[in-house]
């Protein structure tokens, strides 16, 4: 299959989780991809699988999930059949992640300073085991940093630079505890540890969901500008809309596992296509808004006997006889400038039908 | 820095608490329907001699007067006397005590390293042999009676196999020079080798038999905490850093994972006490538990308050350093 991004290109990817329960077939062959520095939101309702495919980008799904099918190129790498160790060189110091809650996702009994340089010393052992030797695998206990605490001066003050760069005073930060941080000021931490590497990607999981409004709107600007700055790419997973308008380039819209349309913020906003795109955004208030707000009708399906077909069609208003049948394709909306990159998986569209 | 207050703090408060056992001790062995005077004098002593004995003993004084001497005696570290031995209780305990101590300590390293390891690899291999078999283990640990085990064991290590001695804290022929009065200390300060083995394979049996169900404890709770922990998010932070499993386990689940365990290290320590009456009776080990048993059938009284006394004390002083340690590993609880 042709490369389509250079940085990330994901394709086919399926997750199940195998519970008592049943299979939850949590993703069903998602479609994404994005060059460098590009900003690109998932958006779609709460277990879509927006965050599955987050995690799975780093293959930090955890048991009982597990990727079934696919491909996630990341740069020259299929990140889906590296081994571990191979994998552990590319985790936060290629592709970095902050949470949706940032308080739980800092260590409770270290210092946030000594977080940040652990990771910066992490990378930096694995920068220099790569470079000594491409093909070797690292030993099980490389690529970690030997040393405890802020003995490497070096990594330290990067460590105080970046806490700089994210609008906290070092000396008042580094030797705190999580538990005394706010949410905002931990998610500060967070991306100053994600950012403290470099990244080529940054993967924000709902960054700001957790976070008062107030705050998720600095927070939001302070990444947006610090991404600038680096031309990090950013993979951005939202379920608010008008997040993803402000900050993203390219949005990609989930449905119950599936990616059903990806594009250009213009195409997405603009032409959206797919009867759940059309549905998710006639659900967004907007000031100065008049009509009556529309809410799709009928629920997020059961992923462990998930619709046959397309996994839409049963809310669909637009449905075809052949929509249970088959999964339709993810394929380009034709007319279309080749910059917007507009696909759509819905049968309405498919030329040949 | 906060710790420091913390310290001062909990410091406070076991005075409290020792403060509240005294009490009830002292309480206790007034209200008892045994008369001490007719224990030491026996039943048939002229009144005369009852009351010269009952004013020796300064049970004419009023209740709170008897109080406030027993107070300041045991600040004098004067606990009264032996009715059966008529040697202060004090000497009695001192004799008594290291043997008691180098078991439960022994007891207790023990338990935790075996119980944290195997409640380690429990939850980082779920369900794997590892796993199964530390939870079998933990089972017996929990269900099997210690002195039946105990007996088992000799039976095999002593009778069958000839490993192991079957009690007693070192052999008889050995007459080690004592110092602190806890045989394997003494016997490294005077490079006694020949009794430091020898105290070894004595304390192996007893130690194991003594600190099984506390291993057994141990383990479950780690393996739980570490499970839990493994989920958190902290954890997937750790992971998305690009650390090694191994890191991640080592550094970032074992500390976290610890808390509860310290928790109930204290509690265990307060089992391993009560524990060590039977395993000294059955190993002939020559401890406070064994002191305190036998004072009870001979309703020695000082010795039987003596005894519990220093079992609050040293319950007491593992707790707070349990305390300590859970502050100085949890920085949440500094606050």
């Amino acid at each position: 299959m042709r490369r389509r991004g250079d940085l990330l290109d994901v394709s086919n990817l399926r997750v199940v989780f195998d519970t008592y329960t049943g299979q939850v077939k949590a993703l069903n062959g998602v479609e994404l991809w994005m060059n460098h520095g590009e900003r690109l939101g998932v958006v779609g309702e709460t277990g879509c699988g927006k965050s599955v495919t987050a995690l799975s980008v780093m293959r930090l799904i955890e048991e009982p999930g597990r990727i079934t099918e696919g491909t996630i190129l990341f740069e020259d790498k299929d990140l889906a059949t590296l081994s571990e160790n191979t994998l552990n060189t590319v985790r936060g110091k290629d592709i970095a992640m902050i949470f949706q809650e940032p308080v739980a996702a800092l260590n409770p009994v270290m210092k946030v300073g000594a977080q940040i340089v652990e990771n910066i010393e992490c990378q930096r052992k694995s920068a220099a085991l790569a470079r000594v030797s491409d093909k070797a695998e690292p030993a099980a206990d490389d690529g970690s940093p030997k040393k405890h605490g802020h003995r490497d001066t070096d990594s330290v003050k990067t460590m105080r630079d970046m806490l700089g760069h994210v609008g906290l005073d070092w000396q008042r930060t580094e030797n705190l505890y999580p538990h005394e941080l706010s949410g905002g000021m931990a998610q500060r931490v967070m991306i100053a540890m994600a950012l403290s590497s470099r990244p080529k990607l940054l993967i924000a999981d709902e960054p700001t969901s957790a976070l008062d409004v107030t705050i998720q709107a600095q927070i939001l600007n302070l990444l947006n500008s610090l991404v600038r700055e680096t031309q990090t790419a950013v993979l951005l997973i939202t379920h608010a809309m008008g997040v993803a308008a402000q900050f993203c380039d390219f949005i990609a819209v989930m449905y119950a596992g599936n990616v059903v349309e990806y594009g250009s913020l213009q195409a997405i906003f603009n032409n959206p296509l797919h009867p759940y795109t059309k549905g998710l955004l006639q659900a967004v208030p907007k000031i100065g808004r008049t009509d009556e707000l529309q809410s799709i009708p009928g629920i997020v399906p059961d992923l462990i006997d998930p619709p046959g077909g397309c996994r839409f069609h049963p809310r669909c208003p637009h449905r075809r006889p052949e929509c249970d049948k088959a999964q339709p394709g993810f394929e380009p909306v034709g007319g279309e400038a080749e910059a917007d990159r507009h696909h759509v998986a819905c049968f309405l569209y498919q030329r040949d039908q | 820095m906060e710790l420091g207050s913390f310290i001062i703090k909990r410091l406070f408060l076991m005075v409290l608490v020792i403060f509240g056992v005294l009490i009830i001790v002292f309480v206790v062995t007034r209200i008892i329907p045994a008369d001490p005077v007719g224990a030491i004098l026996g039943g048939n002593a002229p009144p005369a001699t009852v009351d010269a004995m009952r004013h020796q003993l300064g049970l004419d004084k009023s209740i709170f007067a008897q109080l406030l001497d027993y107070l300041g005696g045991i600040l004098r570290g004067n606990l009264g006397n032996s009715l059966v031995s008529s040697r202060p209780v004090m000497t009695d305990i001192m004799e008594f005590l290291p043997a008691t101590l180098e078991l439960a300590v022994s007891s207790i390293i023990f338990a935790v390293v075996l119980g944290v390891i195997l409640g380690l690899l429990s939850a980082v291999f779920r369900n794997r042999f590892i796993d199964h078999f530390s939870r079998v283990f933990s089972i017996l640990g929990i269900s099997l009676p210690g002195f039946w085990l105990g007996l088992i064991m000799i039976l095999i290590f002593y009778y069958r196999l000839g490993w192991l001695p079957n009690g007693g804290q070192y052999d008889m022929f050995l007459f080690p020079t004592r110092t602190t009065g806890l045989i394997l200390l003494d016997a490294v300060i005077h490079g006694e080798w020949n009794v430091f083995f020898n105290g070894i394979k004595h304390l192996i049996l007893p130690t194991f038999i003594l600190g099984y169900s506390s291993t057994a404890s141990i383990a479950r709770i780690m393996r739980a905490s570490m499970l839990d922990v493994l989920h958190q998010n902290y954890i997937r932070t750790a992971r998305a850093k690009g650390l090694p499993r191994k890191m991640v386990i080592l550094r970032h689940a074992l500390k976290n994972a610890l808390i509860p365990v310290i928790t109930i290290i204290g509690l265990e320590f307060g089992g391993l006490l009560s524990g060590a009456v039977l395993t000294e009776t059955i190993f002939s080990w020559p401890g406070l538990g064994r002191y305190i048993v036998n004072s009870l059938l001979t309703l020695d009284y000082p010795a039987i308050s003596g005894g519990t006394i220093f079992i609050a004390l040293i319950y007491s002083v593992v707790n707070l350093a349990v305390d300590i340690l859970y502050a100085a590993v949890d920085p949440r609880m500094r606050s």
